[in-house]
């Protein structure tokens, strides 16, 4: 049975000469899940759109969109309200009202449902999703998983026919990801609701997919299983290659059998046969920096706390060379956020030492310290912008400086051509995408010289293509001699591109060392590449070093 | 789910209240008064142990003074001259007794109020609201979604100001304010921008259908409906008996002593306004048994 | 100065400026115990009412729903913006952009609702109708005033309107709230002492929400005249 069929879709937004979408054909059938992907800008959330008739951007329409065989016009916003669940990106704005129950009521009340229903659908919904914990509470006293997950149950109220994912976990941790992409799946295998999901991380939902759709500039690139995705395309295709999970990469490149492996075990028993022979050569010599040394900050004994409660950082150490790109990994509430504020000064330091650039950081008074030594990137980046164009927010970074206009007109050139925004500065900051955002507010960051960025999560809902671009950016910083610091959780991008990471676990420096050496000794928290071959190459991190070593190996 | 007089239905609850702020606000007679002031004063009690002790010594008391004080000082009315003020004005016995008849109202509504914020929570004013407007229902309980939201990216935008130097270290106020509205101005953006969210996700979910429903997650019982009934007949004595307990002070001070119909009423009152705190007691009761 | 004022404003106008005389004639009649905060009380219910049951006849579209529950939000909690500036309260100010902005029904609603969900924080209290209909008024006065005048030209009187309505209006109204808990007579020179007493906070207050208004009253007409588009409302009222 088809739910939604989509035929010779054409849509352009309004003023613009470029087609966002072009002659897109396909179908979706009932109880399937299909990941549609595709990098920033490439039309794939309007895609999503044009399958929720209530969210339907005004534009230039073309072609034919048919629900549940009706078309579109024929098709009443009630029955679309009721059978097209769309949850959306932003967890803390698309929750509607302020406790759990009556979010969870929402929707069915705009339906019209007597109370004596929603009562029923509510216990049988937080069964379900095991609310019950959280039935009483008010939204903001929730995790950001649990926000979306009550979102979901929200939707599910409505008994929906087809479930619409726009991104859903890019502002999750992966923990919280992982949850929310099962409940998904049981959704669709379980109650045969279909499942249209777009999503950055597809190492976890790849598994679960039927069909995988990848867009590229407004047209459908492929349109296939995910296992029988053609392997040329790796070779050929940069988003492909960059965004698909590790043991699909490994196992495309080395063409280890005709259908590719989703999972890290399959490509690990794939790779075991056609290795045969444990391998003789398994070292890997990478190229690692060499680094200054001369540190940008040392920590020693810090220890603090935010109320008597308890220690969230104890006895905690850790040398920062100068010039590196060095990542602070760890679990969620293990102390990594408290670290970087301690370090960048924004808490105070009430317990131990720590020197920046050899100086104890409470001999920097506060208009030194801020103006050309340190800088810190906001996890949240809408907290830099109010004006009307990037550019206006730009030149308010400088306007406490006493530069000429000329002078600062130059530099912000200059800085944009080096984050890659000169194309957005005219753009309202609201109007650009996450990236983009994210890159914008590098700019009004480096804008004030500083010798040490901070960044917290800085890549959370970045698409890969993205994220390589922004490595590249803070990779011309460290060269020339700037110091970046970053709290992740994305050991993907983290082995590939960082210099040394350091792990926090219960408020102490429990591991720091080079990257490639970190990610090697960890057994579990290691990138999906090292687990998949590990017991043939322990020391390969990334797809490549793999790649290249089992090249080398069979070779010979 | 709270038991006793929280578990009451929102409706019957503030019909109670009603009755009770217009008795304690409305009444004259000391007898109609001191029943009002002391059957909440005991359930605050029985709600807040020690600090509803403690807010009566620190406030009740000292504006009953104060009370007094300014009575005597602008109201010169009155047969009793105590003394003469320096101005030249009388200063009388029923002016002061006045005054405390009129800081024993306040403070009766006061500590009214603060059972009443107890019992009637956000959720029961949001309940009660949607039956006059369901729409500003709607937007009060949103409004208290953005509230927790707006204060921590608030703190998110001081902190990032900070941390690229541009804090508000500058002297002198309208520096200080010019400074404080920029943020003002990230703030706003942020919260309106990401509204749009919010309004998509209203929309995705088919708010704006006709016919939408509200939904209570509270039962009308037979005690909710009898709680009514006490109250509103409790409401329609007070008001034809008023003349029965009523006093006047100035300019001679009159108190009658109550007939028949007035302390039957009287008795009524005080079961009645005492039925909050019976009503978690019993239910306390009952529960300890059942364990 | 309107130059159409919807049937709406003149009905809620007419309700504000007829009711509270026929409720001072009925508690005259019906109950002379000389509370004049139960009579103010019962005459400001009658004053806010129509104005909430209109609201609901009215058509709204969703998206004007989230700008007053944004807007109210950001009234009652920005003040975490300016920790370091603990005389000044930016609600009056932001009700009266926001009034400016989007007309004088959705300036009262504002207004009454911020003042409603301050108190929903610290649990309400005596003052609390005093404070919905003072700050609603300023709303609706300021919405009245300018929603349908040419934004740019004003950045100047709108800040002095909006702190003598701060001052004028809710310092007043709020005011009178003491006068009628704590005096026994209403006559001039009992009132006075409460007037006079809270006159050094009203005039802070007027004068901080004048000096705001002056800052903010662009940039954010720039954000709503965006949002007017992106959230797809197009006129004000």
């Amino acid at each position: 049975m088809v739910d939604i069929s989509v035929k010779n879709l054409c849509f352009s937004y309004p003023g613009a000469d470029k087609k966002t979408l072009e002659n897109i054909s396909f179908e979706i059938n009932k109880g399937e899940f299909i990941i549609l992907s595709g990098r920033s800008g490439s039309g794939k959330s309007t895609l999503l759109r044009m399958l929720k008739p209530e969210l339907t951007p005004h534009g230039n329409l073309q072609g034919e969109i048919t629900f549940f065989g009706k078309n579109k016009s024929d098709y009443s916003l009630r029955d679309s309200a009721a059978d097209i669940g769309y949850l959306l990106q932003n967890t803390e704005y698309q929750t509607v009202t302020h406790s759990v129950r009556s979010e969870l009521a929402f929707g069915a009340e705009n339906l019209g449902l007597p109370t004596g229903t929603i009562r029923q659908r509510i216990a049988e919904i937080s069964a379900y999703f095991s609310l019950d914990g959280i039935i009483d509470k008010k939204i903001d006293e929730l995790s950001g998983g649990q926000k979306q997950l009550v979102c979901l149950a929200g939707i599910l109220m409505m008994h929906p026919k087809v479930l619409i994912f726009d991104e859903p976990a890019s502002q999750l941790d992966p923990m919280a990801a992982e949850t929310l992409f099962s409940t998904a799946n049981k959704l669709c295998k379980e109650n045969s609701m279909t499942v249209i999901m777009t999503e950055h991380r597809l190492q976890s939902i790849i598994p679960y997919a039927d069909r995988l759709i990848v867009l590229e500039n407004g047209k459908i690139l492929t349109d296939t299983k995910p296992s029988l995705l053609s392997k040329k395309l790796f070779e050929e295709n940069e988003y492909i290659n960059l965004s698909m999970p590790s043991p699909m990469r490994i196992s495309a490149a080395l063409n280890l059998s005709d259908e590719l492996p989703l999972d890290i075990g399959g490509c690990r028993k794939l790779l075991g046969e056609k290795l045969k022979l444990p391998p003789h050569d398994t070292n890997y010599e990478g190229e690692t920096r060499h680094l200054s040394k001369s540190y940008a900050i040392e920590a020693k004994n810090v220890s603090f706390a935010y109320d008597k409660s308890g220690y969230v950082l104890r006895n905690f150490s850790l040398r920062i060379p100068e010039g590196s790109f060095f990542a602070v990994l760890g679990a969620n509430a293990a102390g990594k956020s408290t670290a970087i504020s301690l370090l960048s000064g924004l808490l105070p330091c009430r317990s131990g030492k720590i020197k920046i650039f050899g100086k104890d950081i409470k001999k920097y008074k506060d208009s030194d310290l801020y103006n050309g030594t340190v800088a810190v990137l906001p996890q949240k980046c809408e907290a830099l912008f109010a004006g009307n164009s990037v550019k206006e927010d730009l030149m308010n970074a400088l306007s406490g400086s006493f530069l000429t206009k000329e002078i600062k007109e130059k530099k912000i050139t200059e800085t944009a051509k080096l984050t890659e925004i000169s194309h957005i500065l005219d753009r309202h900051p609201y109007d650009i995408s996450g990236g983009e955002m994210q890159r914008a507010a590098l700019a009004i960051v480096l804008l004030k010289n500083p010798r040490i960025v901070f960044m917290d999560e800085p890549t959370k809902g970045m698409d890969p293509l993205f994220k390589d671009r922004f490595a590249g950016i803070i990779k011309r910083l460290c060269k020339s001699g700037t110091t970046v610091i970053t709290v992740s959780h994305d050991t993907e991008f983290c082995a590939r591109h960082c210099d040394r990471c350091a792990m926090i676990s219960d408020g102490l420096c429990v591991l720091e060392a080079d990257s490639h050496e970190f990610f090697t000794s960890n057994y579990f928290y290691t990138t999906a590449a090292n687990k998949t071959a590990r017991e043939f190459f322990p020391d390969a991190v990334t797809e490549k070093e793999v790649i290249e070593l089992c090249l080398k190996n069979l070779q010979s | 789910m709270k038991t006793g007089f929280r578990s009451v239905h929102p409706f019957s609850a503030f019909i109670f209240y009603l009755f009770v702020f217009a008795v304690s606000i409305t009444a004259t007679h000391p007898l109609t008064l001191l029943t009002a002031i002391t059957s909440a004063f005991i359930y605050d009690i029985k709600l807040r142990g020690k600090k509803a002790v403690s807010f009566f010594m620190k406030l009740i008391l000292p504006l009953m003074t104060v009370s007094a004080l300014i009575n005597g000082l602008f109201n010169h009315s009155g047969v009793t001259v105590l003394f003469k003020l320096p101005w030249g004005n009388n200063f009388t016995f029923e002016a002061v007794v006045y005054g405390l008849i009129f800081a024993l109202r306040t403070g009766a509504m006061l500590i009214w109020l603060f059972s009443f914020n107890e019992v009637i929570t956000n959720d029961k004013i949001i309940y009660l609201f949607g039956r006059i407007s369901p729409k500003t229902a709607l937007i009060i309980s949103m409004a208290l979604r953005f509230i927790p939201l707006v204060i921590s990216q608030g703190e998110e935008i001081t902190k990032a100001q900070k941390g690229i130097g541009s804090a508000g270290t500058s002297k002198g106020l309208i520096k200080k304010i010019n400074s404080a509205s920029k943020r003002l101005s990230v703030l706003v953006s942020w919260t309106l921008e990401r509204g749009i969210d919010t309004q998509q996700s209203m929309a995705a979910r088919g708010y704006g259908l006709k016919g939408r429903t509200s939904f209570s997650p509270y039962l009308f019982t037979l005690k909710d409906a009898l709680m009514l009934i006490f109250s509103i007949v409790g409401a329609v004595l007070y008001f034809i008996t008023s003349d029965s307990l009523s006093a006047l002070f100035i300019p001679e001070i009159l108190i009658p002593f109550p007939d028949i119909t007035g302390i039957s009423v009287s008795v009524f009152f005080a079961f009645l306004m005492l039925m909050p705190f019976l009503y978690d007691i019993l239910e306390e009761k009952k529960w300890s048994i059942s364990r | 100065m309107l130059k159409k004022p919807s049937k709406l404003t003149v009905i809620s106008l007419l309700f504000l400026f007829l009711l509270p005389p026929a409720v001072i004639y009925l508690c005259m009649t019906f109950f002379d115990s000389k509370s004049y905060y139960a009579a103010a009380v019962l005459i400001i219910i009658c004053a806010i009412i129509p104005f909430f049951v209109f609201f609901e006849k009215r058509k709204i579209r969703t998206g004007e729903i989230v700008i007053i529950a944004v807007m109210t939000a950001l009234s009652v909690a920005s003040r975490s913006v300016m920790a370091f500036l603990p005389q000044v309260k930016p609600t009056c100010a932001l009700v009266v952009v926001t009034a400016v902005a989007f007309g004088p029904n959705v300036g009262f609603l504002t207004g009454a609702l911020s003042m409603f969900l301050s108190n929903f924080i610290l649990g309400q209290g005596m003052f609390t109708p005093f404070q919905m209909l003072g700050m609603g008024l300023v709303g609706f006065i300021a919405g009245a005033v300018f929603s349908k005048k040419k934004h740019s030209e004003k950045r100047l009187s709108v800040s002095i309107t909006g702190g003598l309505l701060c001052f004028a209006v809710y310092g007043f109204i709020v005011d009178s709230c003491s006068v009628f808990m704590l005096s026994s007579s209403l006559t001039l020179s009992s009132a006075l002492p409460f007037y006079a007493s809270g006159l050094p906070f009203n005039i802070i207050h007027a004068v901080t929400t004048a000096v705001l208004l002056f800052f903010i009253n662009k940039p954010m007409n720039d954000k709503f005249s965006r949002l007017r588009i992106k959230y797809g409302i197009f006129s004000a009222e």
